[in-house]
């Protein structure tokens, strides 16, 4: 097709075609061409299939507002072929529709059964009976619904950025006020940024003419020039709390805060409502003047325009001078023919109201009505100009409000929160917008996105969901893709109609607009994935030997290196090492360091000598146990705290708390990262490590729960004689930047005794075997020590207060109702952990851990049972997820090495 | 949630660089008062309008504030060291 | 007892003997990326290419010395010379910043930590394994930087001489300006992390590796063997 004569205002450049496909076949636009505007000047008018009825649509606004030209652009679905510029070699497919837009087989099925006449609620009324039927129906519909396909093997190969931006001033809209508060704020000397979604700065400017289209060139001169930053195309998602505004460009995604946000969001034109208001070739007059102004084609032969307000004349002037035949005029309003259509010789037919527009695929004709007087016009493009609203969606997210002024017809503005500003024409066009004429056939579109008609709305007010609000819920009015955009006015104005009311917020209500404004992808949500990974020092060494690297909280960890078997044997026999660099390390130190950790424990720690490790627990004031660990003193007021691995963060913040609240002379200082630690376990410890360093690792000079300062391998550490594994072991901790070399130099040590790295799961089996508990594993949110089997912990004869005293002795007038025992199986069957511990069948306890130990050649494992079966020997009986029942009885004491002589040794 | 919460050290920042540590509430002076201490352990005022409570800069200068924010709108009255609200 | 008379020196890398390697949480992403290690201080550093072409440059500054300083405001004030919290001063290639009224560090060159240290007194941590440092610089680097964090660096707001503690990345950060670049000190362990993170923030940027430690091009050399 031809364009029309070349024109200030136009975005297309005449010199540079661009090609893509359209349904597989060849298209060829210019340069600066939406997608829509290049199919359309090609020929193209059906553009898509409704979402229910499967009914043709074509453009209908041209400005990203409604669901009709959305279409599937090289595999991304939902886009809107309006908004989006050409590129060379774009795939353009449509959706909804099969085997294709002309021939949709569903639109066949959806007018000819009744069930499937798809009235409102049909999925309410419909496809219940009979019940076995459910899962054909049900696969059927799942293929039916929804607009676009996506690729499940898709994977992303494009980059989505997010871009972080601060601002004194962000303007959202690119329109006349949008463009003049933002260089208004910028001569001020303040950060503006200014976002429009057009494919031109103006808005209205941008497509109503030559002198329009100067005005809007004259202005964005000017923003430039005054140093607002533009960003076009791009849209603002919404606004979220504190001045938050995403603002999507492409596949870069912009958060910007802004100091004060400045909604010049403009008008929407309405579409009107009247029989087959929906066919290809009715549109509304801003989206005809965009095709004509903006892209130079000559919409239509014999166009008629149906307007509310004088915006209809203009745009009937406006298409008249740009070579489109324009027969009439039909104004909804009385009065007498407007001289500016009388110049243009334009036929102005005052007081007639549209009734149907009628035609195959496509509009041919178009009856208007005056009281008796039918009138049917020949046309082949019907152009509403049916008034404009406002956008309040940004306002109402930011937490403003609006009302309704039924003086003026519209909702204004009621109350705009600080930080954020109103400019332009926030209530848009009073006009009165009649009902259509009665008498046409066919269905009214209210809501083009999901095909909701007059009908559909006037019977969920009879069957009593008499508001917006309720209504919406039942007939899907408004939820469509537009959000309201097209259909929220025209919603309400029948429902006010069908209540006999004015369409104010009392009695119709308005929607809440949520964001995003327009669909969004979610990989522009997403933006780049990373994912931060605590590594320890030694990390790479585990991997590279075939360490398992598992995620263990925020850490990388070993499982295993392939055969932990051996790894627990190693330990038991001869020497394992492990890294254990993951553990929480605080240090209390001040005056009152011992004070604040006997405020904090329920043990004693005051009492400590120097160079001495001791065990402790954490409790909540309400007694619960929220982590343990050791504490070891260095000196008369330094204290080095280690906590679990997950539980680091979790007690730095505990501990601090309660000296912000105790006001204490004590400092806490974070200190897990800068400290790589290991254990280095089994018989031979002693033996290997000897070789490193020349500290007196003999028992007597070094003994079981000792705390040491030691050089080993030239590296400065801490060693601490503690058991988790239950052999002869020490615990080296040491700073990170030396951690590996550390490592390497212990493994060297350790090679005359086939030392062997142990990861976690070969930990598991070790500390099981020793009965030692796991916080968080055997212990859940409500244990408390005297339950968990650790009576001995709590010092209830401490004379200060503590952190969960009042709740533990609370506890002890109670009694035990719980306990945490170990258990062996009796059959060498291995129970689940989470197998229920059951008498006669009903479950009164739980297994936490449970492994084979195949030193002890049995299954042991830990478990709450009820007090009364706590006793050591008890049986008891434990019930596998499996369905099997496993006969087994408790033990008290560690079921290896029960009186610490390896440990101790 | 995406509101702006002012560390008395740092200044403000978007709420998801902070812990948030529940209601500020008074401990009991002993545990005579059963009911008293369950309260204290177990029961929040959960207030719409006016709350007192406590932040922890998690992301940042890692030390706690205490503020006063109105739950129904996220509008911060006012912020300050523990102990320091007016 | 132990010899060691220092309750803290199992926290400190300047405490280990000549022979020991320190190394960086970032060591194995220098090396794959083709860079030689190199020692310098103790430390096994990587030595980069100059690259004068790319808008921004990421350089591991890990082997910084790093003191940790609490105390009272008035401790603070007398150690930090009186900054205020949010300021950062540089003195003969030592950094001094005040995080908050209790709470500052110090970065300096590594064999000057401990004399500082022992200047100091008691209110002074060693900190240096306990924080991975980059500097970014270059052009580009604000670019960079806002498509790492929320945080708002605008030059009025954030300039040279300033520093602050907030999430890069989504790790707690703290960052200074020390108006060429920005230096960023996260947990040790996150280090590789971090590094891998900011490469790939600056990505479309255009970001270069680039070491305390410079050596010749690969061609170069065998221009001139």
């Amino acid at each position: 097709m031809n364009r029309l004569a070349e024109r200030r205002g136009e975005l297309i450049d005449r010199g540079r075609t661009v090609t893509f496909t359209w349904r597989g076949k060849t298209v060829e636009g210019l340069a600066g061409d939406s997608v829509a505007s290049a199919l359309y000047a090609d020929g193209v008018r059906v553009f898509s299939r409704s979402f229910k009825y499967h009914r043709p649509r074509g453009l209908l606004c041209c400005s990203g507002q409604c669901p009709n030209c959305l279409v599937q652009v090289d595999g991304d679905p939902a886009v809107r072929a309006c908004m989006t510029p050409i590129e060379e070699g774009m795939r353009v497919e449509h959706i909804n529709a099969w085997p294709s837009l002309e021939r949709d087989a569903l639109h066949a099925l959806a007018s000819a059964t009744p069930a499937f006449g798809m009235q409102v609620g049909f999925y309410y009324k419909t496809f219940m009976r009979p019940r076995w039927a459910w899962k054909y129906y049900e696969k059927f519909l799942r293929s039916a619904a929804g607009l676009g396909k996506l690729d499940p093997q898709h994977r992303r190969d494009r980059r989505y950025e997010k871009v972080h931006r601060h601002v004194d001033v962000l303007v959202i809209g690119g329109g006349e006020s949008g463009l003049e508060a933002a260089i208004a704020a910028a001569r001020e000397g303040r950060d503006t940024a200014l976002v429009e979604e057009g494919l031109a700065l103006g808005g209205r400017l941008a497509f109503t003419g030559v002198d329009a289209a100067a005005r809007a060139a004259e202005l964005a001169a000017a923003a430039r020039e005054a140093g607002v930053e533009i960003l076009q195309p791009a849209w603002a998602g919404g606004v979220y709390e504190g001045n938050l505004v995403p603002v999507y460009q492409g596949d870069t995604m912009f958060r910007f805060r802004a100091g004060e946000i400045v909604l010049a969001t403009g008008l929407i034109e309405q579409p009107l409502v009247f029989a087959g208001n929906d066919l290809p070739g009715v549109m509304l007059a801003s989206g005809v003047r965009r095709l004509v102004n903006q892209f130079r084609i000559a919409t239509g032969d014999e166009a008629v325009v149906l307007t509310v307000d004088d915006l209809g004349i203009e745009a009937a002037c406006d298409l008249a001078e740009a070579g489109v035949t324009v027969s009439a005029v039909v104004d909804t309003r009385e009065g007498e023919t407007d001289e500016r259509l009388g110049v243009c010789g334009i036929e102005h037919l005052r007081g007639f109201r549209p009734v149907e527009a009628r035609g195959r695929g496509h509009v041919s004709s178009v009856v208007v009505a005056r009281g008796g007087e039918r009138r049917s016009l020949s046309t082949d493009l019907v152009v509403m100009s049916g008034g404009t609203v406002a956008q309040f969606g940004a306002l109402v997210q930011a937490g403003g409000s609006v009302h309704y002024d039924a003086a003026r017809r519209v909702y204004v503005p009621d109350h705009v929160p600080a930080g954020v500003r109103v400019a332009g024409e926030p209530a848009g066009t009073a006009a009165e917008v009649p009902a259509c004429a009665d008498g046409g056939r066919g269905k009214q579109f209210v809501c083009y996105c999901e095909d909701v008609t007059t009908k559909d709305v006037n019977l969920s007010v009879k069957e009593g969901f008499a508001s917006l609000e309720l209504s919406k819920r039942y007939t899907t009015v408004t939820m469509g893709p537009c959000q309201g955009k097209m259909c929220h006015r025209n919603s309400g104005l029948v429902i006010a109609r069908e209540l006999g009311v004015d369409p104010d917020e009392q009695r119709v209500g308005v929607t809440t607009a949520r964001p995003p404004h327009n669909p969004t992808s979610f990989s522009l949500l997403a933006g780049r994935g990373y994912e931060p990974v605590k590594r320890t020092s030694v990390h790479h060494w585990h991997a590279d030997r075939g360490g398992k690297m598992l995620w263990a909280g925020d850490w990388k960890r070993p499982y295993d290196y392939g055969a932990p078997d051996d790894e627990t044997a190693a330990v038991h026999e001869s020497l394992g090492l492990i890294d254990v660099s993951t553990l929480g390390k605080l240090i209390v130190r001040g005056p009152d360091a011992a004070a604040f950790l006997e405020r904090v424990y329920p043990n004693r720690y005051g009492d400590m000598k120097l160079a001495r490790v001791r065990y402790g627990i954490v409790c909540g004031d309400d007694g619960s146990i929220l982590d343990d660990g050791t504490v070891a003193r260095l000196s008369e007021t330094e204290f080095y705290v280690t906590t679990t691995s997950s539980g680091a963060g979790g007690m730095e913040q505990w501990f601090t708390w309660w000296n912000a609240v105790w006001g204490m002379d004590c400092q806490i200082v974070n200190v897990t990262s800068a400290i790589a630690a290991f254990n280095l376990a089994g018989p031979n410890a002693r033996t290997a490590l000897a070789g490193l360093t020349d500290f007196d690792l003999e028992n007597e000079a070094f003994p079981y729960l000792g705390a040491g300062h030691a050089e080993v391998a030239g590296v400065p550490c801490l060693l601490l004689r503690i058991g988790f594994v239950g052999e002869l072991g020490y615990e080296i901790h040491c700073p990170a930047a030396a951690g590996e070399h550390l490592w390497e130099a212990l493994m060297a040590a350790g090679e005359g005794f086939s030392v062997k790295p142990f990861g976690l799961e070969p930990q598991r089996v070790l500390r099981l075997e020793k009965m030692h508990v796991i916080v968080g594993q055997d212990t859940n949110a409500e244990s408390q020590p005297l339950e968990a089997g650790m009576p001995w912990i709590v010092k209830l004869d401490k004379e200060n207060d503590w952190i969960g005293r009042y709740s533990i002795e609370w506890y002890q007038n109670r009694g035990n109702r719980t306990s945490l025992v170990g258990f062996e199986g009796g059959n060498g069957a291995v129970p689940k952990e989470g197998a229920q511990v059951v008498v006669n069948g009903e479950p009164v306890g739980r297994v936490t851990s449970s492994r084979f130990s195949r030193r002890l050649g049995k299954a042991i494992g830990i478990a709450w049972v009820p007090a009364d079966l706590s006793a050591e020997g008890t049986p008891i009986t434990l019930s596998d997820p499996s369905g099997a029942t496993i006969p087994a009885s408790v033990t008290l004491r560690a079921f290896y090495d029960p009186d610490q002589e390896r440990l101790r040794s | 949630m995406s509101f702006l919460l002012e560390c008395p050290n740092c200044g403000r920042r978007p709420v998801d660089e902070y812990a948030y540590g529940g209601e500020v509430t008074v401990r009991p002076k002993s545990a005579d008062d059963a009911r008293a201490l369950f309260s204290y352990l177990y029961f929040r005022k959960n207030d719409a309008g006016a709350q007192r409570e406590w932040w922890f800069h998690s992301s940042g200068c890692r030390e706690w504030f205490q503020a006063e924010r109105d739950t129904r709108t996220n509008e911060v009255m006012q912020v300050a060291p523990p102990g320091g609200l007016t | 007892m132990s010899a060691i008379r220092d309750p803290y020196a199992f926290l400190s890398p300047a405490a280990a003997a000549a022979g020991v390697g320190l190394r960086t949480p970032m060591e194995r992403s220098h090396v794959a990326a083709g860079a030689a290690l190199e020692h310098v201080d103790g430390w096994r550093v990587a030595a980069y290419p100059a690259n004068g072409e790319a808008a921004a440059t990421l350089t591991d500054l890990s082997h910084l010395g790093k003191l940790d300083l609490r105390g009272s405001a008035e401790e603070l004030d007398t150690l930090t010379g009186g900054l205020g919290p949010g300021a950062a001063r540089s003195d003969d290639g030592v950094w001094t910043l005040r995080l908050t009224p209790t709470h500052g560090y110090v970065m300096c060159p590594f064999p000057r930590l401990s004399a500082l240290r022992d200047r100091i007194g008691a209110a002074a941590l060693d900190v240096t394994s306990a924080y991975a440092a980059v500097a970014l610089g270059g052009e580009g680097r604000l670019a960079v930087f806002n498509r790492s964090s929320g945080l708002d660096v605008r030059e009025a707001r954030f300039g040279p001489g300033r520093c602050m503690a907030g999430s890069v990345m989504r790790v707690p950060t703290l960052v200074l300006n020390r108006g060429d670049d920005l230096v960023m000190l996260v947990a040790w362990e996150y280090g590789e992390y971090f590094w891998d993170a900011i490469l790939d923030a600056g990505e479309t940027i255009g970001i270069a590796r680039a070491g305390v430690v410079t050596v010749e091009a690969p061609q170069a050399q065998e221009q001139t063997a």
